[in-house]
């Protein structure tokens, strides 16, 4: 209100009082204020209002800056604890956002469908992505629900590829149906969508296939040379996104690969991936209960033929097929299976890192309210003068509101500018390729800056309060604040800070434990020095390599097979019936040479290995797990086991002799148990498919080793690459995922320790700080500087301790689960050391971090701190 | 511009403050308009009038002293501006055209009523 009105009426008032009366003149000044509401006055009155609105806030953001300006230390860890954590917090959303849009690339990807199937055997069940190439084609035909269908063939361990003298091997080579393209989301870059397979060897290349090979040539028309004959370039197509549960960059149509089995119209094999794209509006569940009648309508028959026993009996010994479809964007985090085109994600870690990123912006949230809250003392005097001054309480929660969010949306663009500097690191670090840009726009903007704010409205809420609550007279007259009331509050948030802290360091060594559990458990073959040669198929005279390789120094032995442990998707898999048994079942086979399994350094429990001693191309060698679903286990050695070959094999059935049992083996990665496996010595199957080497030698000479290896294979396959591998890291890429997440888990956990321990730090500044004429008194009392000390540490051991008690129920609850993924593994109670080892780092973390408190106050002297009293 | 033209009241206004001289207030105005014009107005007309005469610059203010009277609050005094004087010099004209239009003697024979 204007004071010059004010004025005018009060002076009126006065003189009416004289000329009127007291009565009168107040009747009349009330008239005056009535007839002063017209809108020029009003409107005006407004507008004043607003500007000292904004000239408040112009003041508190000054004030807040000056206040933080003075106190650099609590400034610099508020923002940066805050800003780390934010950083941190935008890299974990950067990195599950990439992980949650998988294959929505694909323009009907509400509608694509992957069929997999869980086949039980008697004895296991065994989930795969890979279906029999005629499932989908003929599910097209019988259900009326099914738009189109489309299926992909992978092959394992790639093609090599010539253009012009240079030979690629293409990991990512792939043979598709010819309507690939209309099911999925692929663009044609170059060449026309229904003319690209018009010829039988048509190729079509991805951008960076068709850049490595032809440069800026036009790639149209070149021919290349393959491991499967010549090819001719039909179609450019874009490369696929980063984010895709296939890639590729050759395909070739269906029809010219030569598969044998895998590929002649089969209800049996699983070998190729089938996508099925529905009519718009089909449950998926009416399809997926189809698939039964499917099985029974065209699997049985062959199942039948094949085993020559009725489909109802091989059902009822325990055998099925459950076919079922998965949508596309859940394959990347939720399926699991055997013989998925690349190790996936896991659901599991998204939720886990989501929850970490929630904590670490909650555990910098404390820290915030703790350091404030601490700071009271300080600050007290300041609260106590402005209201003395005339400072309202809503004044005062407004400047300490102003000074947290200055420091949440400083920390916030601090933490942005960090995460954009990081991004290329983490990239590398979780094997990304996430690009910053993508991910800000203005929506994210105004989102992150609406979010700054309301974490420092937040934030800043208690500390606000409390601090304006106090009692300008109590404060001046040089009382303490004790702040018993906010006691719990206090310890309660940092218990609950270590409490975090406490279990993702008890959960980052267990993870630790089990992977390293995994690293030397005795998988029943040596892992360690074993060079691994892959694609051996393409050398001309492998029996002189051989000799070859086994005269280079450091070499001891070398064997040839089929398939390799830890790369589950070459064993295949064959049906076997005892002599005399009316039971057919279906296990999983590998060929291998004499020596492989001496090479190997497996164990035999019963019998003998193949041995050039012998002839042994009728001879099996089965694992235990093998013997025991065959019902042979007492006396394996010499029983005689048929394998039922498919109808169309001209070789028809043969009766193999059994003459060894080798231990069980860990053949699939240790998620998996071990199912049953059966070893075969036989020429016949060895050709083609005996496509790997390996080498036991002397890993110190390993380089010597693999320079005279290439020399051999340059002789001997000048156009094939030679791909080597060690055993030993083949085998822990089968955790690469455990190990990466295991890898960042360690430094969030890292990060949560850090965060707080600053909030730690805060508390030990407020507690200590207000007992220091306690101390004072305890020490001109006699008391030592030792004793003031434990003193001072036990209200910390408390906290860390309860914390400690809190975590132990929420680490075992949640790594069971976690453990419960792996078939081999340690059990809970084995990870005490675990426990006890995370509590002594809290303990440990924390005294370090309180030590500096309690020792500056333990040795300070008592006539400094009581001269004031 | 919201126009310059000088309303009745507000020709009063002016007049008074000159009038007035170096004592011109909310209250004195409003003491001598009610005295010398005879004709009761409140605070809040007063008040909107000296804006309009302030916007439109006849006028202008400056604070005064404070006096207990007045609960500690200060006065706002107000002049009139050159801008002001020749606004009233010309409404003056306006009227002083006319009156000299009307022949002296011609008065209507009649009764006032």
């Amino acid at each position: 209100m204007y004071p010059e009105l004010q004025g005018d009426l009060l002076e009126e008032f006065l003189l009416n009082v004289e000329e009127f009366g007291h009565v009168k003149a107040r009747w009349i000044y009330r008239q005056e204020v009535l007839k002063m509401i017209r809108p020029s006055i009003v409107k005006a009155l407004k507008k004043t209002t607003n500007s000292t609105f904004f000239g408040m806030l112009q003041i508190n953001i000054k004030l807040a800056f000056r206040s933080l300006l003075k106190q650099k230390l609590y400034t610099a860890i508020n923002i940066g604890g805050l800003a780390m954590s934010i950083a941190v917090s935008t890299l974990i959303l950067l990195y599950v956002q990439s992980e949650t849009t998988y294959d929505s690339y694909h323009p009907n990807k509400d509608r694509l469908y992957r069929l997999a199937v869980d086949r039980t055997y008697p004895d296991h069940v065994s989930q795969y992505a890979r279906t029999p190439v005629s499932m989908a084609e003929q599910a097209a035909i019988d259900f009326p629900e099914i738009e189109t269908y489309s299926k992909i063939f992978l092959n394992n361990g790639g093609v090599n590829v010539t253009y012009d003298n240079e030979t690629f091997l293409e990991n990512n080579f792939i043979a598709a149906d010819r309507n690939f393209f209309e099911v999925f989301g692929v663009n044609l870059i170059n060449g026309k969508r229904n003319e690209v397979f018009s010829v039988q060897n048509a190729a079509i290349l991805s951008e960076n296939a068709a850049v490595r090979y032809f440069g800026d040539d036009d790639p149209i028309g070149k021919i290349l040379r393959s491991d499967l004959g010549d090819l001719i370039v039909t179609g450019v197509a874009e490369n696929t996104p980063k984010n895709t549960h296939f890639k590729f960059d050759v395909m070739v149509d269906f029809e010219i690969l030569d598969l044998g089995y895998l590929q002649k119209p089969n209800f049996l094999n699983f070998g190729v991936f089938n996508y099925l794209l529905l009519k718009e509006g089909v449950d998926v569940d009416v399809v997926n209960k189809k698939f039964d009648q499917l099985v029974e309508n065209y699997a049985a028959g062959e199942i039948e033929r094949r085993l020559r026993m009725s489909f109802a009996d091989y059902k009822a010994s325990g055998n099925g097929y459950n076919y079922y479809l998965q949508p596309v964007q859940d394959i990347h985090l939720n399926s699991h299976l055997e013989g998925e085109f690349q190790v996936n994600g896991n659901l599991t870690y998204i939720y886990i890192f989501s929850a970490i990123a929630v904590f670490i912006i909650i555990l910098a949230v404390v820290n915030f309210i703790n350091l404030a809250t601490a700071r009271s003392t300080e600050r007290a005097k300041e609260v106590g003068i402005r209201k003395v001054m005339g400072s309202l309480k809503k004044q005062l929660v407004g400047q300490f509101l102003a000074e947290s969010i200055f420091v949440t949306v400083s920390s916030t663009i601090i933490g942005l500018v960090a995460a954009y500097l990081l991004l290329p690191t983490f990239n590398n670090f979780a094997d990304k390729t996430i690009i910053f840009q993508d991910f800000i726009s203005l929506s994210t903007l105004v989102l992150f800056g609406l979010f700054a704010v309301l974490l420092g409205l937040f934030a800043g809420l208690y500390p606000a309060f409390f601090l304006s609550s106090f009692q300008p007279v109590a404060i001046l007259k040089g009382r303490i604040i004790r702040g018993k009331k906010g006691q719990w509050i206090r310890n309660g948030l940092v218990v609950f800070q270590f409490l975090i802290s406490i279990v993702l360091v008890c959960s980052t060594l267990i993870v630790g434990q089990q992977m390293k559990y995994m690293q030397n458990r005795n998988l029943g073959f040596d892992r360690e020095n074993v060079i691994v040669l892959q694609r051996t198929a393409g050398i001309k005279d492998l029996e002189t390599f051989k000799t070859e390789v086994k005269r280079i120094p450091g070499v001891s032995s070398i064997g040839g097979s089929s398939a390799l442990p830890g790369s589950s998707e070459l064993f295949f898999g064959s049906a076997f019936q005892v002599t005399g048994a009316t039971e057919s079942i279906s296990l999983n086979c590998m060929v291998v040479e004499d020596e492989f399994l001496h090479t190997m350094n497996m164990n035999l429990t019963s019998g003998r290995f193949f041995s050039k001693d012998f002839e042994d191309s009728l001879s099996l060698i089965l694992n235990e797990s093998a013997a025991r679903s065959l019902g042979i286990m007492n006396d394996p050695i010499g029983q005689l086991v048929m394998n039922n070959q498919d109808s169309g094999n001209p070789e028809g059935d043969k009766v193999y002799r059994v003459v060894g049992v080798v231990k069980d083996f860990n053949y699939k990665s240790l998620h998996n148990e071990i199912t049953p496996l059966v070893i075969f010595n036989n020429e016949r199957y060895l050709s083609g498919s005996l496509a790997n080497l390996v080498i036991k030698a002397d890993i110190r000479e390993s380089s010597n080793i693999i320079r005279s290896v290439e020399n051999l294979w340059l002789a001997q396959a000048p156009d094939q690459t030679l791909i080597y591998s060690f055993l030993d890291q083949n085998l822990s890429q089968l955790y690469a995922t455990e190990k990466k997440s295991g890898d960042l888990f360690l430094v969030f956990t890292g990060i949560a320790i850090l965060i707080a321990c600053i909030g730690l730090f805060g508390l030990a500044t407020f507690v200590i700080g207000s007992r220091v004429k306690e101390i004072a008194v305890r020490k001109v009392l006699g008391a030592s500087t030792k004793r003031v000390l434990i003193l001072l540490m036990h209200d910390f051991n408390r906290l860390v301790l309860i914390a400690i008690i809190l975590s132990v129920p929420l680490v075992i609850w949640f790594m069971s689960g976690w453990l419960e993924g792996f078939a081999y593994r340690i059990q809970i109670g084995q990870t005490w050391t675990s426990f006890i080892a995370g509590g002594l780092i809290a303990l440990a973390i924390a005294w370090v971090t309180v030590s500096y408190h309690s020792i500056k106050a333990a040795l300070a002297n008592p006539v400094k701190n009581l001269r004031s009293e | 511009m919201k126009g310059t033209h000088l309303g009745e009241f507000q020709e009063i206004v002016l007049l008074v403050i000159l009038s007035l001289d170096d004592n011109a207030y909310g209250v004195t105005i409003k003491q001598e308009i009610m005295e010398k014009v005879n004709r009761g107005i409140s605070r809040g007309a007063l008040h909107t009038a000296l804006t309009r005469l302030e916007e439109k610059g006849f006028i202008t203010s400056e604070q005064g002293e404070s006096h207990p009277d007045r609960g500690g609050r200060k006065k706002r005094y107000y002049t009139v501006t050159n801008r002001g004087i020749a606004a009233l010099h010309g409404a003056k004209e306006i009227r002083d055209q006319f009156w000299g239009k009307i022949p002296r003697l011609k008065l209507h024979p009649g009764y006032d009523s």
